[in-house]
């Protein structure tokens, strides 16, 4: 009997949940990075439902590590290329203003489609929402053999995790690909972005599927 | 007194060990079916991780059930009391006296690796080195202050303490060494972060959308909001954690920054593993690998070792064991950089099914060595 009521005890208090305060007592020493900038921008959204043949499970890359990209890109002269991660397929620096970053970055399924990935980059430029007319209007791209629109929005940067960044300016193509969405984003102070307009289109335009060697992946041997 | 001798009579009766044998043998069945739907990790922790569950039989009929973690704990008591009452009849049962005690050893080898033991991953390319390992399910949230460089410390909450935290439910958590405390609420398990729409409460423009779970947990993207609250001062700051991003939220209370991280699980080690060479073997004209083989130095106060880790050779150091267990990218083309994935587990008792084996089968050949002495001399007898 004893033991019932204390087997119905510890069914209790694993029901209870965890609720109320507590102090936390778990440290660890971290090597600190240099810390991220506060304006670094947030990925495009979530890598959801990604499967293995086109991108890898994050949880098991190597830490910072990038999966291989599916795409190719012709890079633009004056920019080099950073580390991708593993949120960014293709990340591009500009020589001419180490403040001006671009990447590149796939989802699977629609990620909130077109038009709503277009006004979130609005409103971090500080700018008012387009109306569906608006957007449909916007200058288009052949990017993949498809048309994506080509946004150009001046404002006051934030992303999602930094401080307000005047005078920066955002350029951005979205493509909705077969059940993926492709973005390519390039934010920076104005002048520089703007001189970089023909060289961001370029790279957007230069995007090809990769011809990858089939590959088994990886195969569980544990 | 009749009563205390009757439930102590049945906590020890076979009875009941055949009850619970055969929950276990329901709970395996249904456990291993449930796979398909709710795949591995999801499916361990609501059968076997579980001290009650409801299962949906055909997917309308509810069946509530005790958990694996329940059953087995009742299995530990029955046989405990059941070798206390029973087994001790003289020498003549000391066999199965024994082989009780090895299943008993079992189970608490099973208990304390339950409870105690740590799995995870480490991936890594060719020359990278690492002093830590993940755990491939789940999450902590990592608070710290921003530092240029150097050393920093970081509290870490891990997944237990805010995994309940769905909805509306929230948890105060309060740091020593920091200047606020931190209120985690709105904790989903899948979550995709998105712009909000009009009239929606957002953090800094986004809401977190909870999303169904993923039959692949690996696949889950957490996300949570945590509210800073400064200890002095009205200072309330809100932010959204989500492990899909790969940059920390960042807050400043203060005039200084800290960092939040919502993230997979984090154990360091007491040495490190450099990956000096990884080689995969494929079967001719496959692309089905043969063999995948991985030269690491691992390195601990100064001294460097090389270890080969291959499929069926592990290395052991210091309680943990490292597998070679994939590699990738999966979708890698033939001169692209390849890494190299290992299992990593600390499990204090992991020799534990070993001893517990051999002790079982020491009792069981002793208990038949006795019985067949006593046929022996029985027909001894008969014939004289």
């Amino acid at each position: 009997m004893r033991i019932c009521v204390v087997l119905a005890m510890a069914a209790l208090l694993a029901a209870c949940g965890n609720s109320g305060t507590k102090e936390v007592t778990e440290t660890r020493t971290v090597t600190a990075p240099p810390p991220a900038p506060a304006s670094a921008p947030a990925p495009e959204s979530k890598m959801d439902n990604v499967p293995a043949t086109a991108l890898n499970m994050p949880g098991m890359m190597p830490a910072g590590h990038p999966p291989v990209s599916p795409f190719t890109w012709t890079l633009p002269e004056g920019w080099t290329e950073a580390q991708a991660t593993p949120m960014r397929l293709g990340n591009f620096k500009l020589a001419s203003n180490p403040d001006a970053e671009c990447y590149v970055t796939l989802l699977q399924g629609a990620a909130g489609g077109v038009d709503a990935n277009i006004n979130r980059w609005r409103t971090q430029m500080g700018q008012p929402e387009l109306k569906p007319e608006e957007i449909a209007a916007l200058p288009k791209l052949t990017v993949l053999g498809q048309p994506a629109s080509l946004v150009e929005i001046k404002g006051s940067f934030a992303g999602m995790m930094g401080d307000a960044k005047p005078g920066y300016m955002l350029l951005g193509v979205v493509c909705s690909l077969e059940g993926q969405a492709l973005f390519v984003k390039m934010t920076g102070p104005e002048a520089a972005v703007a001189a970089e307009k023909e060289r961001f289109s370029a790279l957007c335009q230069s995007l090809k599927l990769r011809e990858a060697a089939s590959n088994a992946g990886a195969q569980e041997n544990k | 007194m009749r009563a205390l001798k009757k439930t102590s009579d049945f906590i020890a009766s076979y009875k009941l060990s055949c009850i619970l044998f055969l929950l276990l043998m329901v709970l395996t069945y249904l456990g291993t079916m449930n796979q398909v739907q709710e795949g591995l990790y999801q499916s361990q922790q609501k059968y076997f991780e579980s001290l009650f569950l409801v299962h949906w039989a055909f997917g309308v009929v509810p069946i509530p059930l005790p958990g694996g973690y329940l059953v087995m704990i009742v299995t530990f008591i029955n046989l405990t009391w059941g070798a206390i009452l029973r087994a001790w009849r003289g020498l003549s049962h000391l066999g199965i006296l024994i082989a009780h005690i090895g299943v008993l050893v079992l189970f608490a080898g099973s208990f304390v690796t339950y409870m105690y033991s740590t799995d995870g991953h480490m991936a890594l390319y060719e020359q990278q080195t690492s002093n830590e390992f993940e755990s491939s399910y789940e999450w902590e949230i990592g608070v710290r202050d921003v530092v240029a460089q150097g050393a920093a410390t970081e509290y870490v909450i891990p997944q237990d303490d805010f995994v309940k935290l769905t909805g509306a439910k929230s948890r105060i958590f309060r740091f020593s060494a920091l200047p606020f405390d931190l209120t985690i609420h709105g904790y989903a398990p899948n979550a995709v972060l998105r712009a909000a729409a009009q009239g929606e409460t957002a953090v800094d423009g986004r809401v977190l959308e909870v999303r169904p779970l993923d039959r692949e947990w690996e696949q889950n993207m957490a996300g949570a909001y945590a509210t800073l609250t400064a200890k002095q001062g009205d200072v309330k700051l809100e932010k959204v954690l989500w492990t899909g991003t790969d940059t920390p939220a960042i807050a400043a209370i203060d005039g200084k920054q800290y960092r939040l991280e919502l993230r997979k699980r984090r154990w360091q080690l007491p040495f490190s593993i450099r990956l000096d060479k990884f080689v995969r073997k494929l079967h001719p004209g496959t692309n089905t690998p043969s063999e995948f083989t991985s030269d690491v130095t691992k390195t601990e106060e100064g001294l460097s070792q090389q270890v080969k880790i291959t499929m069926n050779e592990p290395l052991r150091h210091r309680g943990y064991t490292f597998y070679q267990s994939s590699w990738g990218p999966p979708n890698a083309g033939p001169n692209d950089r390849l890494y190299s994935v290992f299992a990593v587990v600390k499990n204090p008792t992991d020799q534990v099914p070993l001893y517990s084996c051999i002790i079982t089968t020491a009792g069981l050949i002793l208990h038949f060595l006795q019985k067949l002495i006593g046929y022996l001399r029985k027909e001894r007898a008969k014939r004289s």
